[in-house]
């Protein structure tokens, strides 16, 4: 039993690794938060793939065979939460969070299916887990001189990263997992299929004295020593508390499964004022007008979709080899805080990329060949004659059509030079014009996003041409 | 030598003279300002071959690498490398003419031959799509990361604040070190058009020296006056013209294939403003639309007057 616990510490350790470096994007194992479970299920529901089906299935089969395992080796905020607890060895049983977790659990979800990504933005464990990552560790890391920079993190995103982490530390330090089984929705719904798991943490009641030695050391407060029983649905088995027992009494064991209670009367009343209240939220919320100008990163396809199902954890703007991606304060409204949008000021949507949808474990982005994502307007260049070089000084520019890798962009002539001609009917927005413009700090042409994404036309064929240099030397 | 010799020698020479005097005027009437046969060449034409075929046409004509490159110099090739398109886009430098230059170096004796450019588009991109590190490697080149957009490090290593002398626009600018530290210069640019500057040859390819944040004060401060200025702070000691793809339309990056145009031409020579001239012709575009070839004369930077040239044509089909 004791090898069972430093196998899962040791594998605890390996994800750790894994994911700390993906979600500092190391493209290698970018595909890593694939295996996360909350961003896999949401997945399913926005942009279906193999992948997030096949982790979901085998995450959902563990636990139904050997509890939350998942928990304590898989995700990675669950391990840094173990890390912060590490030592403390005076946690007590904590009776009555089922409840609380099952009314946080059924408002997040009326409001996310209500279009409302807000309260999993919030509280999905992976999401907080790479924000604490890049916004937090990694931005600091550079402002200390250590480390490159993290994607376009501003001191928002910072101050907040930091303060999920400080909550967590402290919540760590202070109830063990209570995170995990109060706010976190992985754990709400992993739990459920651990009440029926084969194998389970359980208490030989002969040999049990009720000592309190396991009831001490286990961080997600689910042994209730004096009643000698072991609450399965917040058991993360960590099997610390397999060793503690000089009596021998705990084992992992198949068995029967009890009877699920039926929620209580006051449980159901406030359980449905929670669906009603968190509805109520979820329409005003979602009702809020499309924003217009923001140029979503390329896959979002509408506002509608992308916002229902982007978690706004920060892996595609980890990913942008632009650097263009940035994660949004109020630029989408409230609902869409932390969600990607484009800025042009830091680069320009690379034409030869598509790695934030490749990205997305979400699939809050559709994932497209790169010829098609090369076809998709995420937004249209503006052109400002009144600030351009070529049009206000008679300069020989040209740089932005010169950059549009789509041919969208034409020098026509203007009195002495020729200035720019946006052809909307290719122009897909990829802000390749904007950043190179040498007008500042205004850019003579700029990018506006599009609340619906769509598919340009195909560039025409240039007529052939041909060159007195093909008959002979024309010199 | 008695009388009799003499005056047969004398007529002998007043023969050969007479002759003499008639060949040059047969032979020199479809080129009227040829010079010598003899007399170095200033433009040397190749088409019609395979990359590695002209270009050793090329370089028998202008004399051999050894002229240029010698035992233990060190060489900075400067190919186009601006672009994420594959070569047979025709946006970059044709990677067989980089690896060739870089044996062609290696062969003569350079200790180190190093390549690089100042990309438009990500250098790790472009260097890979363009299949030029790929190439420059195997040929035994050092292959130098170009980008100086967003990697303060780098920029501030490899790239230096210089004096443009007697620059009117231009009058510093930051460009990359290995254009002073290198022994010879050779630039290798793609012919191509060129939506600002109308045409890409060899004037134009030196901005890529230049770094990027440079690149925004040369398009807002006349385009064809500092390409101009920053082509007279160090004249590279060769210039091959890759025109075997060239863009027609839509350059400098190119859309489809339907820019390209498979013209098979390589050019050569010293004079920057004489090989851009002859590239605006290889293309068909006027060459008073080309502000900075004008700009380049003004400067004293070369010659448009193609006719005033020793130039040599090898066609290798015929």
């Amino acid at each position: 039993m004791k090898k069972l616990r430093i196998i899962r510490i040791l594998l605890a350790a390996l994800t750790f690794a894994a994911s700390w470096c993906a979600a500092w994007f190391i493209p290698e194992i970018s595909g890593f938060f694939t295996t996360q479970f909350g961003s896999s299920a949401l997945g399913i529901f926005s942009e279906i793939s193999l992948g997030a089906v096949f982790a979901v299935v085998s995450i959902v089969i563990v636990t139904l065979l050997t509890g939350r395992v998942y928990c304590s080796v898989l995700c990675p905020l669950g391990i840094m939460q173990d890390i912060m607890a590490t030592g403390k060895r005076s946690f007590r049983f904590l009776p009555g969070v089922r409840p609380v977790k099952y009314l946080i659990f059924i408002a997040g979800t009326v409001m996310v299916a209500a279009g409302v990504m807000l309260p999993w933005t919030i509280l999905m464990p992976s999401a907080n887990f790479v924000q604490i990552v890049n916004y937090g560790f990694r931005e600091t890391a550079h402002l200390a001189g250590i480390a490159e920079k993290a994607p376009n993190a501003a001191v928002v995103t910072m101050i907040y990263a930091w303060g999920v982490f400080v909550i967590l530390l402290i919540l760590a330090r202070w109830k063990g997992r209570i995170y995990c089984n109060t706010l976190c929705p992985v754990g709400t719904v992993l739990g459920l299929f651990a009440r029926f798991a084969l194998y389970k943490v359980t208490i030989d009641k002969d040999k049990c004295v009720s000592c309190g030695a396991c009831e001490k050391i286990c961080k997600s407060s689910c042994i209730d020593a004096k009643n000698k029983l072991v609450n399965n649905e917040d058991c993360v088995m960590c099997m610390n508390c397999l060793s503690q027992c000089k009596f021998d009494a705990l084992k992992i064991t198949a068995c029967q499964n009890k009877e699920p209670s039926m929620p209580s009367r006051r449980e159901f009343i406030a359980g449905s004022t929670a669906v009603a209240v968190s509805a109520a939220a979820g329409v005003i919320l979602g009702k809020r007008p499309v924003p217009e100008k923001v140029i979503m990163p390329p896959g979002a396809m509408n506002f509608d979709r992308f916002s229902s199902a982007c978690i706004g954890c920060g892996l595609c703007i980890s990913a942008c080899s632009g650097n263009v991606l940035t994660p949004s304060v109020n630029e989408y409204g409230l609902r869409g805080f932390m969600m990607p949008h484009l800025d042009y000021s830091k680069g320009e949507c690379r034409f030869g990329c598509s790695r934030c949808m490749n990205t997305c474990p979400a699939g809050a982005l559709k994932i497209l060949e790169l010829k098609d994502k090369q076809r998709l307007r995420i937004g249209l260049a503006r052109y400002t004659p009144a600030l351009c070089v070529a049009y206000d000084a008679g300069e020989d520019c040209g740089a932005c059509a010169e950059h549009c890798p789509v041919g969208a962009l034409t020098m026509v002539p203007y009195k002495d030079t020729n200035i720019p001609q946006v052809n909307e009917k290719l122009c897909i927005g990829c802000g390749a014009c904007q950043h190179i413009c040498p007008v500042t700090p205004v850019k003579a042409i700029t990018v506006e996003g599009t609340s619906v994404q769509s598919f340009v036309e195909k560039p025409e064929p240039v007529q052939a041409v041909k060159l007195d240099a093909e008959e002979d030397f024309p010199f | 030598m008695d009388r009799r010799d003499f005056l047969k020698k004398s007529a002998a020479l007043a023969a050969l003279s007479s002759v003499a005097k008639l060949v040059p005027s047969l032979s020199a009437a479809p080129a009227p300002a040829a010079t010598a046969p003899d007399a170095p060449v200033d433009i040397a034409v190749v088409r019609n071959g395979g990359i590695q075929e002209m270009f050793d046409a090329l370089m028998k004509t202008l004399g051999g690498m050894e002229k240029f490159v010698r035992k233990g110099q060190t060489v900075l090739v400067k190919p186009n490398i601006a672009w994420n398109q594959p070569p047979e886009m025709g946006a970059n430098t044709n990677p067989e003419l980089v690896a060739a230059i870089i044996r062609s170096c290696k062969a003569a004796g350079a200790k180190e031959v190093y390549v690089f450019d100042t990309t438009c588009n990500f250098w790790g991109d472009t260097y890979r799509t363009s299949k030029i590190a790929e190439y420059a490697r195997n040929a035994g080149a050092v292959v130098v990361g170009g980008d100086s957009d967003k990697d303060a490090e780098y920029l501030a290593e490899n790239y230096s604040e210089v004096t443009v002398p007697g620059a009117k626009v231009l009058k510093t600018m930051v460009n990359h070190n290995l254009v002073r530290n290198c022994d010879v210069f050779i630039n290798v640019p793609v012919l191509k058009v060129h939506g600002g500057a109308k045409l890409t040859c060899c004037m134009k390819n030196l901005m890529g020296t230049v770094s990027k944040k440079y690149h925004r004060y040369f398009h807002s401060h006349g385009l064809n006056q500092c390409i101009a200025e920053c082509c007279s702070f160090r004249k590279p000691d060769l210039n091959i013209v890759d025109a075997y793809r060239v863009i027609i339309s839509r350059g400098p990056r190119g859309v489809d294939q339907s820019d390209v145009k498979l013209l098979r031409y390589m050019m050569g020579g010293t004079d920057m403003v004489a090989l851009d001239t002859a590239g605006a012709r290889l293309l068909n575009v006027p060459l008073r639309s080309i502000g900075h070839i004008a700009a380049a004369k003004a400067l004293g930077l070369g010659t448009t007057d193609l006719k005033s040239l020793n130039i040599k044509r090898i066609d290798l089909k015929s």
